[in-house]
C-alpha cells in the first residue's frame, strides 16, 4: 500500500508504450487490413473501456494483496457472490441495481470480516502458504454454494438507466463500461484518499510496509487486517455487480477472473490501487489490440508472456514499490 | 531427524486410514440371489465446475424419470416377468476429466450394471477407456465429438448425434427453406480453443467442403476460452460481414457475452446459427429479446414433437420445476429410455447382457426412433436419430425443420438490431 | 546410499514395498487398485513438490508444467510407435531440462515467485493450445490397449512413488538436503556462510521437476486422452502442494502423509453428488484452519503430550 510518489520516468514510458503500440496497430489496421480510421476509433476505444472494468476488477485484490500479502484465490468467486447479491436485491426491492451497489458492498464487507477473523487471522500466523489454501478452498466452496443456490445459469444485471449503447462520432460505446470506467477512476481516488488521510489508511500502509514495526508502533494488526479484507471484498461486490453488466455473471466464472485480476494487480504493482487501473489498461489494450491484428486465439499468451517480462525486469511490478 | 516413536506412529495411522477407507469395499459382496433385489444405476455427470450446466440438467431430468420409475414399481424385467425397483447412485466429476475416469472405478465397485453419463466432450473421452476395462456399458450424453465412438469401443454409447451428423442440418435448412435467389452466399465460424470448439471448427470446415460450400467460408475465427471481451472478432466479422455466422463456442457465459457485444457493436448475421448455450432455454431468459432470430440446427427434441411421451415429459418438468424443459432435457431423458429399454429387454441382469441390449437398441423415444450404429460401421456405438431445427421467436423455440413438424417458418434474413 | 536408513525405517520400507507389492493377488476389487495407483502418483508428486518447495521454500504452484511436459512428451513417444516406458523416461528428462527455463523467475521471491510459476503454468497451458502438431486444443488419443487390466498400471505407479520416496530420503538426510533446508530458513546467512545458493535452487527445481515430468507419463499411460485443459490443470499444480501442506510441510514423511490423507477425503465425499465440492472444499478449510501445520506437526505434539506423562 504506496503512495506512489509521482514516477515521471515510468508515466513517459507506459505513455510512450501506448503510442507507440497505437501506431502500430493504426498501422496495421489502415494500411495492412485496409480499414477505415473509424474502426481503428473503436479498438481504441474498446481497449481503454475493457481496460477501465478490468482496473475496477482489481482494486479490491490490490488492497487485500498489499497489506497482507495473501493471494485471495477466491476474488473472483467473491465478485461473482457480489454480483448475484446486487441482483437477488434489486429484483426484491424492484430497484435499479445501481442503486443497491452501497448494500452489496455491506453485505460482502460482512463476508469479508467474517472469513478474516475467524479463518485468515489465525492461519496468517503460519506463514504464507495456508491463507493462499484457505483461500483456494473458499474459492470451491463459494462456486459450489452459488450453483445450489441460484444454479448454473448465466445472468445480467440490467440496469434500465445505463443497459443501452450510444454512439458518439460513429464509434459505439456501452453505456455500463463507460459508467465502470468513470466508477474505477473515481474508485480508486476515493481509496486513495482514504489511505493517505486518515488514521486507518495510515495503519494499513505502515502494516504493508513493516509489520513488525507497525505492531511494536502500537497499530492493532489484526483489527487492520479485517479491515483491509473486508474493504477489498467489499469491493468485490461493486465490480462483480458491473461486470454483471458489461458482461454477465455465473458462478462458474471465478476462476477466470481471478487469474485475470491477479495478473492485473502483478503487473502494476502490488499494493498500487493506481498501478491496479494501468495494469487493467494495458491488458484491455493488448487483448484489443492483438485480438483484432493478430486473432483472438493469442491473446492470453501474449498477455501473459508481458507479464512474464515485466516481472522479471520489476519483479515489484510497474507501480510497486521495491 | 524424525523420531522413531513418530514414524510408528505415522505409519500406523496410515494402515488405519486405508484400512478404515478401503474395508468396507474388501468384504466381499454375497452371491447374487436369483432374482436381483434392485437395479444399480450409476450417474456420473458434472455438476459443478466450468461444464456444471450441462450437467445439471442431466440431474433434473433423472429426478423425473425416477419418480416416474418409482410411480410404477420399477422397470419391468422380461428375463424374469417382475418389476424390480431402480436405486441411481449420483456422482460428480466436478468437470475434471480425472475425476470422470475416477468415478467410473467407484460406479463398478459399487455394483453399477450401466452408467447414465458423462455428460460433455472431454469427460466422455475421459471415462470411455475405463468403461471399456471395467466392462461397464456408459451411456453418454452432450457429446458432440465424434472421437468418443470412433475408437472401437463396445461399451460406450452415445446418445446424442456427432458433429459429421449434425452439420449436414445446417445446409439442409439453407437449400429447403430459403428460397435460391436469396440464399446465403458467404459462410463465417467462430470457434473457441476448447477440445469441442476446434473438433466444431474443423468438422464444419469438413462437411461444407462435402456439399460445395468449401469455398464460400471466409473466416474462421479462433479466440480463447473465458476471453470475456470478444470486440475484435465482432469487428474483423462486421468488416466481412459474412450472411451465416456459425458460432460453435463451449462455455456459456463465453457465447452471452459475445451475443450481448454483437449488440453493442450493431453487428447482427443474415443467418445466426448457434450450440451450445443458445440450444438451452436459459438462452432466452438471459437475453430476452435479443434472443430471437437465433437458429439452432443440432437440435434433439422439442416440446411440439409427437412422438409418446413427448408431451407428458414437458408437463412433468413444468409442474415439478416451473420453467421449460430444453432440447438438452430432452437427450437426457431419451438416454434415460434408451437405458430403460435395455434393462428391460436384456436376457439377463448383467452389464454384459445390458451392453448386447443397447446395441440392438430400435425403439420410439421422445426424440423419435432411434438405433445405435452396429459394429463394423464407421461409429459404432452412435445414436441415428431424426434431425430437428430451431430458430428464437418471441422468445420461445420455433421449430423450423423438418417441415412436417414445424411449428413457424424460418425468419430469414435477420433484421439488424435498429430494425427490431 | 543404504546409510540413508536408520535402522528399523529399512525394515519398514521392504515390509510396506512387499505388502504393496503382493496387494493385487488378494484383492481383486478395482476399485480399491486403482485408489493406489492414483494414490501412488499424488504421493509422487507431492514428495516431488516438496523438494524444491518444502525443503528449499520456494513455493511453485506452477508445477502442472513438468507434468504436463510428461505427459505430452510421453503421449507423442507412444504414438510415434515406440513403447511407453521409453516415453515415460524421456518426459521425465525433458521436465527436467525444461525446469532450466524456470531460472529467470529465481529472482522472485516468495509470494511472487508463486505467482510467477502459475503464470508460466498458463502461458504454457496457452502455447499446447495453439500448437497443432501436438493436437492443439483437440488433444491426443493414445492406443488403447487390446487387453484391459489396471495390474501394469498400479505397479509402475508404485515403483515411480517408491522410487521417488527414496529420492525424496536421499536428499532429506544427505548434506544435499541440510543446504537447502539453509537456504529456505535464510538466504542471505546461507550466501554469508559460503553457499553458492543458485546452482542449489536449481538442482531442487530440476529433481522435483523431473519427478513431476515421469509422474505426468505414468498417469497419461493410464489416461489414454490428453488435451491441454485438464493436462495443466490446477489439480495437477496445486494438490500436490495441498497435500504437502496438510501433511506437515518440508518433512520427509509429512507429503506422503497428505497424499494419503487427501485422496481418502476425496473418495469419502464423492457420493454427495452436487455437494461433493462444497464438503471437499470445507474439510480443507477446517484442516488448514486448525492443523495450519500439517499432520506431522500435530502427530509430534500429540506424541510428546501422550509421552511426557509417562516420564
Amino acid at each position: 500500500m504506496s503512495i506512489a510518489r509521482p514516477n515521471f520516468q515510468l508515466i513517459a514510458a507506459l505513455i510512450l508504450a501506448f503510442v507507440i503500440s497505437s501506431a502500430i496497430a493504426y498501422y496495421y489496421v489502415v494500411y495492412v487490413m485496409n480499414n477505415t480510421s473509424l474502426l481503428f476509433a473503436q479498438l481504441v476505444t474498446s481497449g481503454l473501456m475493457l481496460g477501465g472494468i478490468y482496473g475496477l476488477a482489481a482494486t479490491g485484490l490490490t488492497i487485500i494483496f498489499g497489506v497482507m500479502k495473501i493471494i485471495n484465490l477466491a476474488h473472483g468467486e467473491l465478485m461473482m457472490l457480489g454480483g448475484f447479491i446486487s441482483l437477488w436485491i434489486s429484483t426484491f426491492l424492484r430497484t435499479d441495481p445501481l442503486f443497491v451497489l452501497p448494500i452489496s458492498f455491506v453485505v460482502l464487507f460482512v463476508i469479508g470480516v467474517f472469513f478474516q477473523s475467524t479463518l485468515f487471522n489465525s492461519a496468517m500466523r503460519y506463514g504464507l502458504n495456508p491463507p493462499v489454501f484457505l483461500a483456494f478452498a473458499i474459492a470451491l466452496a463459494l462456486q459450489n454454494l452459488m450453483i445450489l443456490a441460484w444454479t448454473a445459469d448465466v445472468r445480467i444485471i440490467r440496469s434500465p438507466l445505463i443497459d443501452s449503447t450510444v454512439q458518439v462520432e460513429g464509434v459505439s460505446i456501452q453505456l455500463a463500461r463507460f459508467v465502470s470506467f468513470i466508477l474505477a477512476i473515481v474508485l480508486i481516488l476515493l481509496v486513495k484518499a482514504f489511505i493517505e488521510k486518515t488514521m486507518i489508511g495510515k495503519g494499513l500502509r505502515a502494516i504493508s510496509q513493516n509489520r513488525e514495526a507497525a505492531a511494536l508502533m502500537g497499530i492493532n494488526v489484526s483489527i487492520v487486517n479485517v479491515l483491509a479484507y473486508s474493504l477489498g471484498v467489499g469491493l468485490a461486490a461493486i465490480a462483480g455487480t458491473m461486470l454483471g453488466m458489461v458482461f454477465s455473471v455465473s458462478p462458474l466464472d471465478g476462476p477466470v477472473l481471478t487469474s485475470k485480476t491477479i495478473a492485473i494487480i502483478v503487473l502494476g504493482g502490488i499494493g498500487s490501487v493506481a498501478g491496479a487501473l494501468v495494469g487493467g489498461l494495458i491488458l484491455g489494450l493488448i487483448e484489443t489490440y492483438v485480438g483484432y491484428i493478430v486473432g483472438s486465439g493469442f491473446i492470453n499468451a501474449v498477455a501473459l508472456l508481458t507479464f512474464l517480462l515485466v516481472l522479471i525486469l520489476r519483479p515489484s511490478g510497474l507501480f510497486g514499490e521495491r | 531427524m524424525i523420531p522413531r516413536k513418530t514414524l510408528v506412529l505415522v505409519i500406523l495411522v496410515v494402515v488405519v486410514l486405508i484400512a478404515g477407507g478401503f474395508g468396507f469395499l474388501l468384504l466381499s459382496a454375497p452371491p447374487a440371489p436369483e432374482i436381483p433385489r434392485e437395479i444399480v444405476i450409476g450417474v456420473n455427470l458434472p455438476l459443478t465446475g466450468g461444464s456444471a450446466p450441462i450437467g445439471l440438467t442431466g440431474q433434473e431430468t433423472l429426478e423425473i424419470w425416477l419418480e416416474e420409475v418409482r410411480a410404477q414399481g420399477g422397470l419391468l424385467v422380461k428375463a424374469y416377468n417382475r418389476r424390480i425397483p431402480v436405486r441411481t447412485i449420483l456422482l460428480d466429476d466436478q468437470s475434471n476429466p480425472a475425476i470422470s475416469a475416477q468415478n467410473m472405478e467407484r460406479l463398478a465397485s459399487e455394483g453399477a450394471l450401466v452408467v447414465f453419463g458423462p455428460a460433455g466432450t472431454v469427460f466422455a473421452l475421459s471415462a470411455a477407456p475405463a468403461a471399456e476395462r471395467l466392462g461397464l456399458p456408459i451411456v453418454t450424453v452432450q457429446t458432440s465429438t465424434a472421437e468418443l465412438t470412433r475408437r472401437g469401443f463396445k461399451y460406450v454409447f452415445s446418445a446424442y448425434k456427432h458433429f459429421y451428423q449434425d452439420w449436414p442440418v445446417l445446409f439442409d435448412v439453407v437449400e429447403n427453406l430459403i428460397p435460391s435467389d436469396r440464399r446465403p452466399r458467404t459462410f463465417a465460424i467462430v470457434a473457441d480453443n476448447t477440445a469441442f470448439g476446434r473438433e466444431a471448427l474443423v468438422s464444419f470446415v469438413d462437411v461444407a467442403k462435402n456439399r460445395g460450400y468449401g469455398d464460400r467460408i471466409v473466416l474462421k475465427e479462433n479466440v480463447t476460452a473465458g476471453q470475456t471481451d470478444f470486440t475484435p472478432s465482432i469487428l474483423r466479422l462486421r468488416t466481412l460481414n459474412p450472411d451465416v455466422l456459425v458460432n460453435v463456442i463451449f462455455f456459456h457465459s463465453d457465447v452471452f457475452n459475445f451475443d450481448r457485444q454483437m449488440k453493442t457493436n450493431n453487428y447482427y448475421p443474415r443467418l445466426y446459427v448457434g450450440w451450445t448455450a443458445h440450444s438451452f432455454i436459459s438462452y432466452a431468459d438471459t437475453l430476452r429479446v435479443d434472443s430471437n432470430y437465433a437458429v439452432v440446427t443440432a437440435v434433439t427434441w422439442h416440446p411440439a414433437l409427437p412422438y409418446p411421451g413427448s408431451q407428458e415429459f414437458y408437463r412433468k418438468f413444468v409442474a415439478k420445476y416451473n420453467k421449460e424443459p430444453g432440447k438438452e432435457h430432452g437427450a437426457d431423458y431419451a438416454a434415460l429410455q434408451i437405458i430403460a429399454n435395455a434393462i428391460e429387454n436384456a436376457r439377463s441382469l448383467t452389464r454384459e447382457s445390458i451392453r448386447e441390449a443397447l446395441s440392438n437398441t430400435k425403439m420410439t423415444t421422445i426424440l423419435g426412433p432411434v438405433e445405435f450404429m452396429k459394429e463394423g460401421s464407421s461409429d459404432p456405438g452412435r445414436m441415428i436419430a431424426p434431425d430437428y431445427a430451431i430458430q428464437w421467436m418471441n422468445m420461445k423455440q420455433v421449430l423450423i425443420w423438418p417441415r412436417e413438424y414445424a411449428t413457424g417458418t424460418l425468419a430469414y434474413p435477420a433484421p439488424s438490431w435498429d430494425r427490431r | 546410499m543404504m546409510s540413508i536408513f536408520k535402522n528399523r525405517s529399512l525394515y519398514l520400507f521392504i515390509i510396506a514395498t512387499i505388502a504393496l507389492g503382493l496387494l493385487p493377488l488378494v484383492v481383486k476389487n478395482s476399485y480399491v487398485i486403482y485408489m493406489l495407483f492414483i494414490m501412488f502418483i499424488f504421493i509422487g508428486l507431492s514428495t516431488g513438490w516438496n523438494i524444491i518447495g518444502g525443503l528449499t521454500g520456494q513455493v511453485s504452484l506452477g508445477h502442472a508444467v513438468f507434468f504436463g511436459i510428461g505427459s505430452y512428451t510421453t503421449a507423442v513417444v507412444w504414438l510415434s510407435g515406440h513403447p511407453p516406458i521409453s516415453g515415460i523416461m524421456l518426459g521425465g528428462m525433458l521436465a527436467g531440462i525444461s525446469a532450466l527455463l524456470l531460472i529467470p523467475t529465481f529472482r522472485l521471491r516468495g509470494i511472487y515467485f508463486a505467482i510467477g510459476t502459475l503464470f508460466l503454468n498458463e502461458v504454457t497451458k496457452q502455447v499446447f493450445l495453439n500448437w497443432d502438431a501436438v493436437g492443439g486444443g483437440v488433444g491426443l488419443y493414445l492406443p488403447i490397449p487390446t487387453v484391459f487390466v489396471l495390474e501394469p498400471f498400479y505397479y509402475t505407479a508404485l515403483a515411480y512413488c517408491l522410487v521417488t520416496a527414496l529420492v525424496a530420503l536421499f536428499v532429506h538426510r544427505s548434506k544435499l538436503g541440510l543446504t537447502l533446508n539453509a537456504i529456505r530458513e535464510d538466504e542471505t546467512a546461507a550466501s554469508v556462510l559460503g553457499i553458492r545458493i543458485l546452482p542449489y535452487k536449481i538442482l531442487a527445481l530440476v529433481i522435483s521437476a523431473v519427478i513431476f515430468g515421469i509422474g505426468g507419463g505414468v498417469y497419461t499411460s493410464y489416461q489414454t486422452y490428453i488435451e491441454p485443459h485438464s493436462t495443466f490443470h490446477l489439480e495437477w499444480g496445486i494438490g500436490p502442494v495441498f497435500m504437502a501442506i496438510l501433511g506437515g510441510f518440508g518433512t520427509f514423511l509429512g507429503p506422503i502423509l497428505g497424499a494419503v490423507v487427501y485422496t481418502l477425503i476425496g473418495q469419502s465425499v464423492a457420493t454427495l453428488a452436487n455437494m461433493r465440492l462444497l464438503f471437499f472444499s470445507i474439510i480443507i478449510i477446517l484442516v488448514v484452519r486448525f492443523m495450519p501445520e500439517g499432520l506431522i506437526g500435530h502427530t509430534k505434539d500429540l506424541v510428546k503430550r501422550l509421552v511426557r506423562p509417562l516420564g
